[in-house]
């Protein structure tokens, strides 16, 4: 692959002399309260490598369970039906909090936007570093509650009112609940803090020439995600503060007059519907929060690796508002069985598979870019098509959720644990995997072992089908979702060989992902020497040094001609024309 | 590598769907009156969605293969920024496909959720705690007497777990049960509440679920068309015991029920 | 945080106030933190806070929209009494002391007297730099002593 494009022929310049950055010295202020949002990016990034690890380990015992309930691991000792409850409340949360939404958007999204659109850093660069380290400190709480008097809760991550609110309402749900709770609320505060600076970045900080409509899909996906953040951590954080109200100054937002157990509850009057409804507001978006940046990645990998512009930039700007928009509209899908009125179940409904329309047009159009290309199967590529063809089998399953009638039947089975991991976890994390792969060499320098790679990729990829494929036929068999164990439901144990399968898959899937940490530390050191522009794109992370210096251009400025997926124009001397070259004139969008 | 990705995906799917087109693992037979026609839209689902989704991913794996780079000399990538009218044509598709899906369904969950049970359903109040069902049905005079929370008391069982009040004229030929008995061919209008957590009433085989939530008693209807015992199960998290929060539900005879709500209703004399 | 500091230095030039929508700027330049030549200069600094700060209203409003949405909701909700079967509504309406009422009242009247009294002081700033060159009196009221005040409101 030819090198890199550094002055080359016809990228232009604006000197920048006068705003140059010292680079900051002494370790402390270099990496670990840096302002440099490069390394807050890769710190965000080992945080959410550290949770996803964690979060990884809590689902390999829940699958140890649910095939042999009565297994005494060693260290761990039994796993009881609270334990597991716990499991899959940590294991929702970390993963949820801590990876999905801290990995794509805190990490990459912190490392490649301000480069992505020409900015020596991000707007705000003091309250960047306060976002990261807040977030850093919920994720210790949370983690905390493991080690507490009556462990971890077991509300799981939607934390539904009133088995939330109340102390009495199970093992966990004392001090471990609390502590969910503020750490929820702190993580709340973080991403608040880092959406605000993605905002502000994107909208004031942008080269000459990097005009709203010439950026990198992933900065549209990242600016978007940062606006759903900017709406929906408020509310989740509001919903937290009346949560801890009614658990620890005796209000009664969320629970109604009650006995656990025979004890009265001490509470009156309030409604477990509204703990939902303010829950899902935020968690609806959430889901698009998770999602939003992989697609936008992929979409570039897409045209990158095809070596072909981008198929309708605008339908995938557009696609993307759309998602962002509508995802405010569509929450009461998550409640068509908790008694909401019949009636707004019905009109969510409609909305619901609205948003479809739009994540459709995502596909059409990735379809539309690999159409006529000339394909390089780099890893990097391999997880993008990954990620379409995970994205097709998370989203065809959408239709049948997001209409009340079947959902009678699905809801609360296993046919949603097979949808949201296929489409918001898989999915979202083949995104992660494949920006790993992608930007690894301009982070760190030297490229990953390609090797390594493609055998990591072959075997997450049919592990992820072989692990959620049959999840949605236990869920056709009305297997229920959050039960330590299939035993005691006749119906429910008749499906016991699947669970069998299900957790075999799961531990070749969780065994071959250390291919990819020891890849990834392994590189690190030893790999192979990277390029400036190794995979030959055109934004403009690939027009700087490799690594960056630290204000990302040296100096400079870059001016930007061109969109950012010019690959393959006729008459071009090389097959990809880089956003800062001289203006193609051909084609118009 | 185009031609690997081109036979996994093709084999993920033909092997994903075939489950599916087999029905090896499918709903239980449906034993209530609206079990065919949510039968017959998951099918529709199943054809239109099945459909998108195995061309979907034999269109990615094709063209993984089809146009991978085929080294140097070979026709460069074709320079398109896309083209309009498809994607209009696919938005309207797809907004019909969606949209037009889902009016289907609404005669369905009008039926089921809009409408109210008729006048002359046989009642039952389903009652949810930590962690078991109570029924309860009203007895000959047709009201249920009232219950009192301070009453509760799950260890009693039976009257005492509902904390039903004994002072209460209505409440003296209220039958309580563990298991759900109610007769075939009759509506039957179930009243869902909850005295701790929210936990949910689900049925598979009579396609019924709905939360019971505790400050609320929500007014449900569902006709068995089946003689013979139908597993219930909780289906919302409500704690440690969730997973052994199950039941039966009876389906017998008209003149069977009347029977057996008459011997209960001697036992408690 | 430097970044949000609106110490005004009032030798500095004009702020391109209404200059929105212009072309993009030529340089970014992020607040290292640290005074030196490394920060870009005033105007965009304001901007960028003020854009800033714009967009931090955001979630501070759906806060406070989703706190009322809650109470509000929580306040006309009838539940279900088991005892009698009805549906009832419990809500009790806290007794706000009266001193909440004074508090609101000093806190709003002293956020408008800090507003006239930065409004006041750059009037005068204006003035004193418009008088040798106009010679005419900009600034004939005024002296209505707001900073005064709501130093005395702060206490």
């Amino acid at each position: 692959m030819a090198g890199g494009t550094r002055g080359g022929e016809a990228i232009t310049m604006v000197s920048h002399d006068a705003h140059a950055h010292a680079a900051p010295q002494g370790f402390i202020r270099k990496y670990i309260f840096s302002l440099d949002h490069k390394v807050i990016g890769i710190q965000y990034f080992f945080l959410a490598l550290v949770a996803v690890l964690t979060g990884m380990f809590l689902s390999l015992l829940m699958r140890i369970h649910l095939v042999w309930p009565n297994a005494h691991l060693p260290i761990f000792g039994d796993i009881k039906p609270e334990t597991y409850l716990s499991l899959l409340t940590m294991h929702g949360t970390i993963m949820v909090f801590f990876v999905l939404t801290t990995a794509p958007q805190g990490g990459f999204g912190n490392y490649f936007l301000p480069i992505q659109i020409g900015a020596p850093d991000m707007a705000f660069p003091v309250l960047n570093m306060l976002s990261f380290w807040t977030t850093f400190l919920g994720f210790l709480v949370l983690v905390a509650a493991f080690f507490v008097t009556g462990g971890a809760p077991l509300h799981g991550w939607t934390g539904y009112a009133p088995l939330s609110a109340l102390p009495s309402a199970g093992p966990g749900e004392g001090l471990g609940a609390d502590l969910w709770i503020i750490s929820i609320a702190i993580f709340c505060i973080g991403a608040l803090m880092g959406a605000l600076n993605f905002i502000t970045t994107t909208l004031d900080m942008r080269a000459k020439g990097m005009t709203l409509m010439r950026m990198p899909l992933t900065c549209w996906a990242w600016f978007i995600t940062a606006i759903l953040g900017l709406l929906a951590f408020g509310v989740l954080l509001s919903a937290g503060i009346l949560l801890l109200m009614d658990r620890q100054l005796g209000t009664s937002f969320f629970v109604p007059l009650g006995t656990v157990n025979g004890v009265l509850t001490g509470h009156k009057g309030g409604s477990p519907l509204l703990w939902q409804h303010l829950f899902w507001f935020f968690g609806h978006p959430e889901v698009y929060i998770a999602i939003l940046p992989a697609m936008g990645l992929c979409s570039q990998l897409l045209s990158v690796f095809s070596r072909k512009p981008i198929f309708g930039y605008k339908a995938m700007v557009y696609a993307i508002m759309a998602i962002g928009f509508l995802g405010f509209m569509v929450w009461g899908h998550h409640m068509f069985m908790s008694g909401m009125s019949p009636y707004s179940a019905f009109a969510f409904s409609i909305m619901t598979m609205g948003i479809g329309v739009p994540s459709a047009i995502k596909t059409f159009n990735w379809l539309g870019t690999l159409w006529r290309g000339k394909i390089r199967f780099s890893s990097p590529m391999l997880f993008a098509i990954g990620f379409v063809s995970l994205f097709v089998v998370g989203g065809i399953s959408g239709p049948f959720l997001a209409q009340p009638v079947l959902d009678i039947y699905l809801h609360e089975t296993y046919f949603v644990i097979a949808h949201f991991h296929l489409i918001m976890g898989v999915a979202s994390i083949f995104g992660i995997f494949a920006a790993t792969y992608y930007w690894f060499p301009k982070m760190f320098g030297r490229m990953m072992n390609e090797t390594w790679a493609k055998a990591h990729f072959w075997l997450t990829f049919v592990g992820a089908y072989a692990i959620f494929m049959p999840m949605h036929y236990y869920g056709m068999a009305a297997g229920l979702r959050r039960y330590s164990q299939g035993t005691e439901v006749a119906w429910i144990n008749a499906l016991a060989p699947i669970q069998k399968f299900i957790s075999i898959a799961a531990f070749i899937t969780i065994a071959s992902q250390f291919i990819f940490v020891i890849n990834l530390f392994w590189s690190m050191k030893k790999g192979e020497k990277a390029a400036d522009n190794p995979w030959e794109a055109t934004t403009l992370e690939w027009i700087t040094a490799t690594p960056p210096p630290h204000d990302n251009f040296g100096g400079v400025t870059p001016v930007v001609h061109n969109g950012p997926y010019e690959y393959s124009v006729p008459g071009a001397p090389r097959d990809f024309v880089m956003q800062t070259d001289a203006e193609v004139g051909a084609k118009k969008h | 590598m185009g031609l690997v990705l081109l036979v996994v995906i093709w084999l993920i799917t033909l092997i994903g769907s075939y489950f599916i087109i087999a029905k090896t693992w499918w709903l239980p037979v449906g034993a209530s009156a609206a079990a065919a026609a949510i039968d017959h839209h998951f099918t529709v689902s199943y054809i239109l969605m099945g459909s998108v989704f195995i061309l979907a991913q034999l269109a990615l794996g094709w063209f993984a293969w089809k146009y991978r780079d085929r080294g140097a000399g070979s026709q460069p990538a074709h320079y398109s920024h896309g083209n309009t009218k498809l994607e209009v044509l696919w938005t309207i598709l797809t907004i019909i496909l969606f949209v037009g899906l889902n009016l289907a369904s609404e005669p369905i969950w009008s039926s089921e959720r809009l409408h109210g049970a008729s006048p002359g359903a046989v009642q039952v109040e389903v009652t949810a705690m930590q962690f078991a069902w109570y029924f309860r049905y009203a007895g000959p005079d047709g009201k249920f007497g009232s219950t009192k929370p301070e009453l509760e008391d799950a260890s009693l069982g039976g009257a005492g777990a509902l904390g039903l009040d004994s002072n209460d004229p209505s409440s003296k030929d209220d039958v309580i049960s563990g298991v759900m008995v109610v007769p075939v061919n009759r509506e039957i209008e179930v009243i869902l509440r909850s005295h701790d957590v929210i936990h949910s009433f689900f049925v598979p085989a009579m396609r019924f679920k709905q939360d019971t939530v505790p400050g609320l008693a929500i007014h449900m209807h569902f006709t068995p068309i089946q003689t013979g015992d139908y597993e219930l199960a909780c289906a919302e998290l409500c704690g440690l015991g969730h997973y052994k929060m199950h039941g039966i539900v009876k389906v017998v005879s008209d003149q069977e029920f009347s029977q057996w709500l008459a011997a209960r209703e001697a036992e408690k004399q | 945080m430097t970044s949000f500091s609106t110490t005004a230095t009032l030798d500095e030039p004009a702020v391109s106030r209404g200059k929105q929508g212009g072309p993009p700027p030529i340089f970014g330049g992020g607040d290292d933190g640290r005074s030196g030549p490394g920060l870009p200069d005033y105007p965009t600094r304001l901007r960028r806070a003020r854009l800033g700060l714009l967009v931090a209203l955001t979630p501070v409003l759906m806060l406070f929209v989703s706190f009322t949405s809650a109470y509000v909701v929580r306040q006309g909700l009838p539940t279900l009494d088991p005892r009698t079967n009805q549906l009832v509504r419990d809500w009790i309406p806290v007794k706000l002391p009266a001193l909440l009422l004074v508090n609101t009242l000093v806190l709003l009247v002293s956020s408008i007297g800090m507003e006239l009294a930065r409004r006041q002081s750059k009037l005068a700033a204006v003035a004193a730099t418009a008088r040798p060159a106009g010679g005419v009196s900009v600034c004939a009221k005024g002296k209505t002593p707001w900073l005064a005040m709501t130093v005395a409101l702060g206490l």
